[in-house]
């Protein structure tokens, strides 16, 4: 529009249209480059490579198609050296056609080395960034239009406004530039071998306008969409979201145009493989019914796959590396659930692809190689008809009867990646071939103690896990695993090649090939040669069951092997070893311990491995120390420059994670460790974690201190990997460094999620796959060889006795019990449960404290974290104080007055002489003769009773609000003025008042216990267990009042002990002494691991815990190895109470383990559930 | 042979409806490199100038110049039939009589197929030649909407006024009077509700309101629209795509009076 517009007329157009109806642009110009963004005519100084790179695309692509025009025998290669000389020239066309023509055969040439080298044809983003780069000056262009950056504007204003709309726009076009160049660069791989095709009906989903020609090539395209990106496809649940066969077509190559569409379930198949490399595609037309296809009909292809050499030549390392660095970044961020990064999600969709792939093909895997090799002239492999059932099942049977194992995997390819997995594992020991293990047996010098059969079994097996075979007991095994496949690879026949392309031109190009080829479908990676196994971990997980001397016997390993013996003194580290965990290049950072082996234990447990050490050991020039507090200034010049550095040195969970937290707050970088003095400063020969379920949460700060922990061997000792989910299994995988398991994302794909899913059996079966070959457990029940049992352990009885709440009891606890139950009813009628959980939880240990004792409640405990948090809850003790005085103030004018009582004494002492061996009362209601003493009542009339029978008779005229009379003679009696006798210090027997009410049932019960044990065999000692420790206060203090000082000690073992009382503790408890009764009171929590009580073979289990685990770890400091006595433990259980719902509580945790809780809500659901069994 | 797949159907759509209560009919001109289409209203005031580059499709492909003539009123009948998150690919042969629309659904495999018969529209194409303009406004195009919306009511001219600062929107009725004043305005955390402003001199024209109802159908192809007013010239009215552009050319209205 020009100046000269006539400014007063409204028509605006009308002249400017017909002047310029004679210049209507010439259509097959290009667009008006005069760019879509109205302001965005500022200087482009900031992008201009961006903005230049894509003009040279669209020139390179006019230059080519140009180039296609005149010349449509070149070919793409040609074409592109062709431009790549020519761009720079003003007239490239021309100029290339010049040199064409002239140069054409020495240009064929050209192509031809190019083609050798097939990095230059892999034109990547960045050989063509470059190349564009040296054509940035050239100004000449095909395009008439002068480009944008010549015109210099000044409003820079709107340039941020508009920037970031034109970020997007240039990634759009780079990216569908990116995938021209794919496009063009379509045969990267040097070589590709046929593995299989298939016959698929595809629908057209664009009208053709001539038939399309039986035999014409298609090619599979993805259309990319920037709404859905592969990691979308899915959900969190694995299910798909989008149909792929809407983004998986068919392009019909001839024209370069979309024809139509794979069915679902193909194109399922190969969407996440199309861009990749490794695979490739090629689709061939078979039947379009020779009319022009409209929308909807359908055509058959053949769909052609093979794997190309860049399969083959990948290095996975590279990007193994990758994951594993993004992955640490994310185990520090991640708050709660095992993350993936995209990356690994990718990868994981190729992985899956492939397997899919393979399972659609059948391609099996090779199981006998030679019986292969036979038959591989007589198999005939077909092209797969989809739609032909009938052929379709003939092969599936057909194939059954070759092998059974390839039935499952084409029915259900998802489970198909777990029966593979339970195969790879294969090669671990057997139960049997463990039975079999050759015996090493540490010489004389070395141990001083002796070994049993199944640990010198074991130090075999850990030797040889520590690679160090020559000092484990030769047996030929160790040379067979020396040679074995990596079993996670397998291996594969090549199948005949059945390809379009070699059915047309009767062309076997693969004479020179090999007839096998190995693939890690679980990471992708392909070989034509037959993968070894390295074993890159050194270690294990000993998990014998408790008791069976896993302290020994690693004592007996550290002995044989106590400094590493590949390693000589040089100053570098040049360990041929080819492990490329991310560990293992720290190892070679810092500087190495080769002599010491450390070890990490709870506590409580740190004296007890320094003694067995010492006790083991009978060599002087091994030593252990103890590392606790800092003793030692300077670690690393101690262990590695010292003269004699420790064996052995011994710490605790505590100093480990203390020292990580001092680093983590002075220095952030990793490097920085070297300069730290501490455990993380040096990596040690050996790293032994006993107890190894400490770490068994990862998100501790203990378990991140641990896992960065160096050392070449790595051990973990655990009576229970398991204990409360699968995934505490992960945290000992990931220290151990077992790949690929230690990969969260390997965990989580065949763990975590089929776990989560419910498939909890394929869970565990691959669990136990992993574990096999590194994981090492025999139980006291296990026979050996000869059919015996492991260990002779004395049998252990367990009783369980029901006692019944004494009267006091009773009434707190109905009180309290109808509390409780009121809460949750609210709860569950609210829906708000959960919420209320604290509450409700105070409320159910308030139950089981009355259970206890009633003056434990209010008491501060330290398993009572809730009470301190719950300020509300403390008045309970005030409530129950008061009940308490209700309750007894009904019954005060009940009981004997003092007079009474003397005078009911005397008459008893008289008529009855308790100290003549004679005597026999007859109970009139049991007719029992005679009485047991000590189960004796007398009534006010002093007629003897059994205590049962009267106290059964009390209750029953209660109930029937009948009045007390004694059932003898009639007189009336009371159930406070009752009489039994007690035993005197002398044996002789004097009546008392009988008062139901004073002590707590199962204090009565202890103390009765204890009584006729000290009577039956006098000096046992007996430990009594409870998880209150301010109940064992009560304890203490009960039992010190009952019983006589002279033959009673007791001593109390609980986490308010340090560490020095411990020791003497318990030397003292386990010190013989005759006729002496002992009692330990020990707390559940602090002493329920490690310790060694053998000494004692009675025990008492005071009140039950949640989870029987614990139970037994506590009873099984009895019943271990040492034990010579059969073991008593008898556990006291109110009888219709709280605790009596925990008993069934704990035997359902036993029947289904507490590991199915899988995740956080299923959890919370087993917890409602468990809160309402206890108040159903 | 002319292929041009949108992601969305919804983005035709929404381009269709930004001008097709001012035009009728349209040849859309389908080159190598995108579609282009260009029409004029009926009183010859308002000029209609549309551009979707190849990039704003997911996939296209056109292999030798076409023209489709289009009946809006016909095409937004059918763009109705598809839901917005389907894909829709225009289909044209090379000498087309008609033009076929076809939309794929993501989830369902759903794929409908419409047949729209193609018009001979007697039309000219004009090259619109860069302008100087006066002054150059970008500001939210619901910001434009909604004044546009409410000062019609009141009157069926509008006028707008550029000074060095700010920017008024007035319009005088039988009813009464009203005017909008904006001022330059930058936020950073929300750019796309910056209000900018430069001019080279002040502009004060008038448009009729008509009109303008019209452009403001536009609004939701862009967040943006950008103005550049001229005393010379129409002023021009811009919606940017993710690539290419909608454009309204308005001649203003002249003051009777002054003439």
């Amino acid at each position: 529009m020009t100046d000269s517009e006539p400014t007063e007329r409204k028509r605006f157009f009308k002249d400017e249209l017909e002047s310029s109806e004679s210049q209507i642009p010439n259509p097959t110009s290009k667009l008006d480059n005069r760019n879509s963004f109205l302001f965005e005519d500022e200087p482009k100084t900031t992008d201009l490579g961006s903005s230049l790179f894509v003009e040279q695309e669209t020139e390179d692509l006019n230059f080519e198609n140009k180039l296609k025009e005149l010349i449509p025998d070149v070919d793409t290669r040609t074409r592109n050296l062709l431009l790549e000389k020519f761009e720079h020239e003003s007239d490239p066309v021309g100029k290339a056609l010049e040199y064409y023509f002239d140069h054409k055969n020495s240009l064929i040439k050209e192509v031809k080395t190019v083609k050798e080298n097939p990095n230059f044809i892999d034109l990547s983003d960045d050989s063509y960034g470059s190349m564009d780069s040296h054509s940035r000056s050239g100004s000449s262009h095909l395009n008439s239009d002068p480009p944008n950056s010549h015109e210099p504007y000044s409003k820079m204003s709107f340039q941020s406004l508009f920037s970031q709309n034109r970020e997007r726009a240039r990634k759009r076009k780079v990216n569908t530039i990116n995938r021209r160049i794919l496009k063009r660069s379509k045969p990267a791989f040097s070589w590709k071998r046929f593995i299989g095709s298939m016959q698929v009906t595809a629908m057209a989903t664009r009208p053709t306008i001539r038939p399309l020609k039986y035999g014409s090539e298609l090619k599979l395209h993805v259309s990319t969409s920037s709404k859905f990106s592969p990691y979308q496809m899915y959900n969190s649940n694995g299910k798909k979201q989008v149909s792929m066969a809407q983004l998986v077509k068919l392009r019909d190559l001839e024209q370069d145009r979309e024809v139509g569409r794979m069915p679902e379930e193909i194109a399922r198949l190969v969407y996440p493989l199309i861009d990749e490399s490794g695979v490739a595609f090629e689709i061939t037309l078979v039947y379009s019914g020779d009319k022009r296809l409209s929308i909807g009909d359908s055509f058959i292809v053949q769909l052609d796959c093979f794997l190309t050499s860049d399969l083959f030549g990948k290095n996975l390392k590279d990007s193994q590396e990758e994951s594993l660095s993004s992955q640490k970044i994310q185990w520090d961020t991640s708050n709660n659930s095992i993350v993936e990064t995209k990356v690994e999600i990718l990868d994981k969709f190729k992985r899956m692809g492939l397997i899919a792939l393979f399972n659609k093909l059948r391609i099996k895997e090779v199981k006998d190689e030679a019986e292969t090799l036979e038959n591989l002239n007589n198999d005939d492999p077909e092209i797969l008809d989809l739609e032909d059932d009938d052929t379709f099942e003939s092969i599936v049977s057909q194939r059954d009867e070759d092998n059974e194992d390839d039935d499952d995997k084409i029915e259900h390819s998802d489970s198909m990646n777990l029966n593979q997995l339970q195969n790879f594992y294969s090669m671990a020991q057997s139960s049997e071939a463990l039975k079999n293990l050759p015996e090493t047996t540490p010489s004389r010098d070395i141990m001083k103690l002796d070994l049993r059969k199944y640990q010198k079994q074991g130090l075999t097996w850990m030797l040889r896990r520590e690679g160090e075979f020559k000092k484990a007991a030769e047996s030929d095994e160790v040379v067979a695993a020396a040679t074995m496949m990596n079993p996670l690879w397998k291996q594969f026949v090549w199948p005949k090649d059945m390809s379009w392309v070699s059915e047309r031109d009767h062309a076997s190009q693969e004479k020179d090939m090999s007839l096998f080829f190995y693939a890690n479908l679980h990471t992708g990676e392909f070989s034509n040669e037959k993968p070894m196994l390295e074993t890159s971990l050194k270690g294990g997980i000993l998990s014998d069951e408790m008791g069976l001397g896993k302290t020994i016997s690693t004592l007996s390993l550290i002995l044989s092997s106590p400094c590493d013996s590949s390693f000589d003194q040089k100053e570098l580290f040049t360990e041929d070893d080819t492990v490329l965990t991310q560990n293992f290049s720290e190892i070679t950072q810092k500087p190495y311990a080769s002599r010491t082996t450390l070890i990490v234990v709870p506590m409580s447990l740190l004296h007890q491995w320094h003694s067995q050490f010492e006790k083991a050991c009978s060599n002087d020039d091994l030593h252990s120390e103890i590392y606790y507090g800092g003793n030692v200034s300077n670690l690393k010049t101690h262990l590695i420059n010292g003269k004699k550095p420790p064996t052995v040195l011994i710490t605790t969970y505590g100093i480990v994670q203390n020292e990580w937290t001092k680093i983590l707050k002075t220095s952030v970088s990793e490097l920085d460790l070297q300069s730290t003095t501490g455990l993380f400063s040096l990596s040690f020969y050996r790293i032994v974690l006993d107890e190894g379920h400490m770490i068994r949460n990862r998100q501790t700060i203990t378990s991140k201190a641990i896992m960065q922990l160096t050392g070449k061997c790595k051990w973990v000792l655990t009576g229970t990997p398991i204990i409360n989910r699968l995934d505490d299994m992960y945290s000992l995988v990931k220290f151990l460094n077992l790949e690929p398991w230690s990969q969260i994302g390997f965990w989580k794909q065949f763990i975590s999620i089929p776990f989560e899913n419910k498939n909890f059996k394929q869970a565990f079966d691959v669990v136990n796959s992993i574990m096999e070959p590194v994981f090492l457990r025999r139980t006291k029940h296990m026979k050996d060889a000869n059919g015996k049992p492991l260990v002779d352990l004395p049998p252990k009885e367990v009783i369980v006795e029901k006692l019944k709440l004494s009267e006091k009891q009773d009434i707190v606890y109905k009180h309290l019990l109808n509390r409780a139950e009121d809460s949750v009813k609210l709860g569950l009628e609210r829906g708000d449960l959960l919420k209320k959980y604290s509450t409700i939880l105070v409320n159910i240990l308030r139950l089981r404290q009355v259970c206890c004792d009633v003056s434990l409640i209010g008491s501060q405990d330290e398993n009572d974290e809730d009470l301190s948090n719950n300020n509300a809850m403390l008045s309970n003790g005030s409530d129950v104080a008061a009940l308490l005085k209700d309750s007894k103030s009904d019954n005060v004018e009940e009981t004997f007055s003092e007079i009474e009582l003397q005078e009911a004494i005397k008459i008893i002492n008289e008529r009855y002489d308790f100290n003549n061996d004679d005597i026999s009362l007859e109970c009139s209601i049991c007719t029992t003769e005679p009485i047991p003493l000590d189960k004796i009542l007398f009534t006010e009339c002093e007629h003897p009773f059994c205590k049962e029978c009267l106290l059964e008779y009390c209750e029953y005229q209660k109930i029937k609000n009948l009045d007390l009379k004694c059932p003898l003679c009639r007189h009336e009696i009371s159930k406070n003025k009752l009489l039994t006798l007690q035993k005197k210090e002398n044996g002789e027997y004097e009546p008392v008042h009988y008062n139901s009410d004073s002590r707590s049932s199962k204090i009565v019960a202890l103390a009765n216990h204890l009584q006729q044990l000290q009577d039956s065999s006098p000096g046992e000692q007996v430990v009594v267990f409870s998880q209150f420790s301010s109940y064992l206060d009560i304890l203490e203090k009960a039992l010190r009042d009952i019983s006589p000082a002279k033959t009673t000690k007791i001593y109390k073992f609980d986490g308010r002990l340090s560490l020095k009382d411990r020791n003497s503790v318990l030397k003292e408890f386990q010190e013989k002494s005759p006729g002496i009764q002992k009692i330990l009171l020990l707390s559940l929590k602090a002493g329920g691991v490690g310790l060694n009580l053998t000494c004692a073979s009675y025990a008492f289990v005071m009140d039950p815990w949640w989870s029987p685990s614990m139970e037994d770890q506590a009873i099984d400091r009895i019943h271990r190895i040492g034990q010579e006595n059969n073991v008593k433990v008898t556990r006291f259980i109110i009888e219709n109470s709280i605790e009596e719902k925990m008993l069934r509580i704990q035997e359902r945790k036993r029947t289904i383990g507490e590991a199915m809780d899988a995740d956080e809500d299923e959890r919370r659901k087993r917890r409602i559930e468990e809160i309402k069994m206890l108040f159903e | 042979m002319l292929e041009a797949k949108f992601e969305e159907a919804s983005l035709f759509k929404r381009i269709i409806d930004g001008f097709k209560d001012c035009v009728q009919l349209v040849n859309f001109q389908c080159k190598e490199d995108g579609i282009i289409a260009q029409a004029v209203d009926d009183s010859r005031v308002l000029l209609v100038s549309l551009e979707i580059g190849m990039e704003a499709f997911q996939e296209y492909r056109c292999d030798r110049p076409i023209t489709l003539g289009l009946d809006l009123n016909s095409l937004s009948k059918i763009l109705r039939c598809g839901n917005n998150s389907d894909t829709l690919t225009l289909i044209a042969e090379d000498t087309p009589d008609h033009i076929g629309l076809v939309f794929e659904d993501n989830k369902k495999g759903r794929v409908a197929e419409y047949i729209l018969k193609l018009m001979d529209i007697d039309a000219d194409f004009l090259k619109i030649e860069e302008l100087q303009y006066d002054a150059t406004l970008l500001l939210p195009s619901a910001e434009f909407s909604k004044n546009v919306r409410d000062l019609s009511q009141l009157g069926d001219s509008l006028a707008i006024a550029v000074t060095k600062d700010n920017i008024k929107f007035s319009t005088e009725g039988d009813i009464g009077s009203g005017s909008v004043l904006l001022q330059p305005y930058v936020n950073m955390d929300k750019p796309e509700e910056s209000i900018k402003l430069e001019m080279d001199q002040p502009v004060d024209l008038t448009f009729g309101a008509k009109y303008l109802l019209d452009i403001v159908k536009g609004s939701s192809l862009s967040d943006k629209i950008g103005i550049r007013l001229s005393g010379e010239a129409p002023a021009l009215f811009q919606f940017d795509l993710a690539s290419g552009f909608l454009q309204f050319f308005l001649a203003p209205k002249f003051n009777e009076e002054e003439e």
